[in-house]
């Protein structure tokens, strides 16, 4: 095992239940692949969407590969 | 023999030989076709095929288009008089639908019925331009254009005569088209007869003339493509003097098949065309070892002696001509000038040593002669060869795995080294135009894998897990990486992972990231084989598609995909551990719902966003390959056991693409 949990922010069930409250809200599944310009992490990208009320618009430049 | 003429215009042909001079074909080189005689008089032999072709199709093209044109009146007469003795296509007339299809019925019966008269009338002209292209195709590549039954030109005939007699989709469409407007327009069966029958001449025309073309110009291939495989030193074909490439046209390797350039001459009979094909297939490239003229030459009477090698399959066979091309036994290779390639190949050659051992096969022998080496061991190519023949092997690993990495190299004594490998297509395909490609054996794979593998390791310093990552990638596929790959690892905690310009990003804080680095450098192996642009249309991918679609289809519903997954893995033997919140666990998972992803491209399964999938027309078969890759390694137990083709599929990949480029 390799996880380094200390520099995680987000804890796995709360990752999970925003995950939950994602999908219910939006329909959709938030992707686990992704690229963010910012780099920022799901769980950040989640409260973002949820916040805001957008879903999140997963915006790979043409040639990057996430 | 006028009268005969008169009967049978087809039979009106200028003898092979009297042709061949007439076109200005050039002679046979001594020695047979090879690559340095192909560059200098191959575009003779090109125009010459091809005209022989023009001259052969357009003598027999009118008599079958006057045929089928007799067959297709008489077959619409035949529906007419069977519906004007129908008086329910009029009861049933309020029921479009009903009318229409009670009427194609008696189209489909019709033509039922006068198939086998047909066919019979068609299959001489039809076999006739077989014949003749297999013969003047022969004698121009250096066989003897003999035709004997054992090239089955009847049941080509037959097949081809088939075709033209069936109602093709076109037709169907048309005459269904004809009866629905009219049955609308309320016109009585008469007045359609006649209406049908106004048209009748021009459209029986066209069709005549466009089966006619076609089938004649798919009975030369038929007949070419004999003799093309039937060349010991041919080795790819093109098509050409099609108008444009269609793009709906059938597909290989995932491009049209008009005009197609360097087929394998193995694969020239696995190719479909589009209805008014008018191409024509001709050699574009040929062996580098010349081989003598009695090898060149497939003689029924000479191979009388029993063949040992009969039993084998035709896989079997191509890996031990593979074999004997390097090997003193032909091509007088000195694979002992250097050796870093003959080290490469060793390295390259994934056979499990203990395997091949049990079986008793091997043996160590003097160094100068060996071209495989089984860890600690090595057998000389005899002993290969053994292994290849022996059917009781057929597909063991170790087996498949010989004939899959057997390379294939020859000696040009004027120009050097000849390295007909996937390394080789590649930079042949690279340069577009150069059907060889020259390689000093210094400056090639040695160095490339070496010197990469070395280069991919030093950037991992201080990260052995992904350093173990990278070695657990089979060499034959990690030795593909690009010298300029490079690998940037970040130590920030949000998603930093991506492949983009050579260039892997990865997130050392992320847990995955081993795990990650496997999954880019499949991104990295597509992009520098070209690979997704043949993708779509190969088979093997496709059924692998199909396996994942078919395991996945009834946990559609987007909500409740992902507990449906997570449920099924742990109610798989084996797995009833599995922990979604499992950071590689669940990585391993959605490494697995992502494959359903791209082979669905984004239309079930998770991973990627729903939008990624569309910002490539290549992006479901890139995160395909990069899945393959991720199965190549062995460090993914869900992948691997939900979708075991992958892991196969994936030690596939070099043979595959060798054939491909």
């Amino acid at each position: 095992m390799t996880t380094n949990h200390k520099k995680r922010a987000t804890s796995w069930d709360e990752e999970e239940a925003l995950r939950k409250t994602y999908a219910e809200r939006f329909g959709e599944e938030f992707p686990f692949f992704f690229y963010d310009p910012e780099g920022r992490t799901a769980a950040t990208l989640m409260r973002v969407a949820l916040r805001d009320g957008v879903p999140f618009q997963d915006q790979t430049p043409p040639g990057v590969v996430p | 023999m006028h009268s005969l003429t008169l009967l049978l215009p087809w039979t009106a042909t200028l003898p092979a030989g009297a042709l061949i001079k007439a076109i200005g074909a050039p002679s046979v080189p001594p020695g047979g076709w090879t690559s340095a005689t192909f560059a200098k008089d191959g575009e003779r032999l090109v125009k010459a095929i091809y005209r022989a072709f023009k001259a052969t199709t357009r003598q027999v093209q009118p008599t079958v288009q006057r045929m089928a044109q007799g067959l297709f009146r008489g077959q619409m007469e035949e529906m007419f008089a069977l519906w004007a003795g129908a008086p329910r296509f009029r009861a049933a007339q309020d029921d479009l639908d009903a009318t229409a299809s009670l009427m194609m019925a008696a189209l489909e019966k019709v033509i039922a019925e006068s198939q086998d008269d047909a066919i019979k009338s068609l299959i001489p002209p039809v076999q006739a331009v077989v014949e003749e292209a297999y013969s003047k195709v022969g004698i121009m590549l250096g066989g003897h254009g003999r035709v004997d039954w054992t090239h089955h030109t009847d049941k080509i005939s037959k097949d081809i005569a088939r075709r033209i007699t069936r109602l093709d989709d076109t037709t169907r469409a048309y005459v269904r088209d004809q009866i629905t407007k009219g049955i609308a327009e309320r016109l009585t069966v008469t007045e359609l007869t006649k209406r049908l029958r106004e048209k009748m001449p021009q459209w029986s025309a066209n069709r005549a003339f466009t089966v006619a073309r076609t089938e004649t110009t798919n009975a030369w291939t038929a007949g070419s493509v004999a003799s093309f495989q039937e060349c010991k030193t041919l080795t790819h074909v093109s098509v050409i003097g099609c108008e444009a490439r269609e793009p709906r046209s059938p597909q290989y390797r995932g491009e049209s098949t008009c005009n197609i350039q360097d087929v394998p001459v193995q694969d020239a009979n696995l190719l479909e065309f589009h209805p008014n094909h008018t191409g024509c297939m001709v050699p574009s490239q040929f062996q580098a070892v010349a081989v003598t003229r009695a090898d060149l030459v497939t003689d029924p009477e000479a191979e009388a002696a029993p063949n040992p090698d009969a039993h084998l399959t035709d896989e079997q066979r191509n890996a031990l001509r593979k074999l004997d091309l390097i090997t003193n036994s032909r091509g007088n290779v000195d694979l002992t000038a250097n050796g870093g390639f003959r080290e490469w190949v060793m390295d390259a050659i994934d056979i499990d040593a203990k395997e091949i051992a049990s079986y008793g096969y091997t043996a160590t022998l003097p160094i100068d002669r060996c071209l495989v080496k089984l860890g600690n061991e090595a057998v000389n190519t005899d002993t290969v060869r053994a292994f290849i023949r022996d059917p009781k092997l057929a597909n063991t690993a170790a087996h498949r795995a010989a004939k899959t990495h057997l390379p294939v190299i020859a000696k040009d004594k004027d120009n050097g080294y000849y390295i007909v490998d996937g390394h080789a297509r590649l930079l042949a395909a690279r340069l577009r135009g150069e059907k060889d490609v020259k390689v000093t054996l210094v400056s090639t794979f040695k160095v490339k894998g070496e010197r990469v593998n070395k280069a991919v390791l030093d950037q991992l310093k201080g990260q052995p897990e992904m350093k173990a990552a990278w070695n657990s990638i089979p060499a034959s596929l990690r030795y593909h990486a690009h010298p300029d790959l490079k690998i940037t690892l970040q130590s920030k905690p949000g998603s930093h992972y991506n492949y983009h310009n050579r260039e892997l990003v990865i997130g050392t804080d992320w847990g995955c990231r081993d795990l990650m680095l496997i999954h880019e450098f499949g991104h990295h192996f597509h992009f520098e084989l070209d690979l997704c642009k043949h993708f779509k249309m190969a088979n093997e991918p496709a059924e692998v598609f199909k396996k994942v679609q078919q395991r996945v289809k009834n946990k559609l519903k987007t909500s409740t995909f992902y507990s449906a997954v997570v449920n099924d893995i742990k109610n798989t033997p084996g797995f009833e551990s599995f922990n979604d919140n499992n950071e590689r666990q669940r990585y391993d998972m959605t490494a697995y719902t992502d494959t359903a992803a791209a082979a669905s491209e984004g239309a079930f399964g998770f991973g990627h966003s729903k939008n990624y999938w569309k910002t490539s027309t290549y992006a479901g078969p890139m995160e395909f390959m990069a899945h393959v890759m991720e199965a190549t390694s062995g460090q993914f137990p869900i992948l691997d056991h939900f979708l075991p083709r992958l892991k196969r599929y994936g030690a596939k990949l070099v043979k595959r693409y060798n054939a491909w480029l």
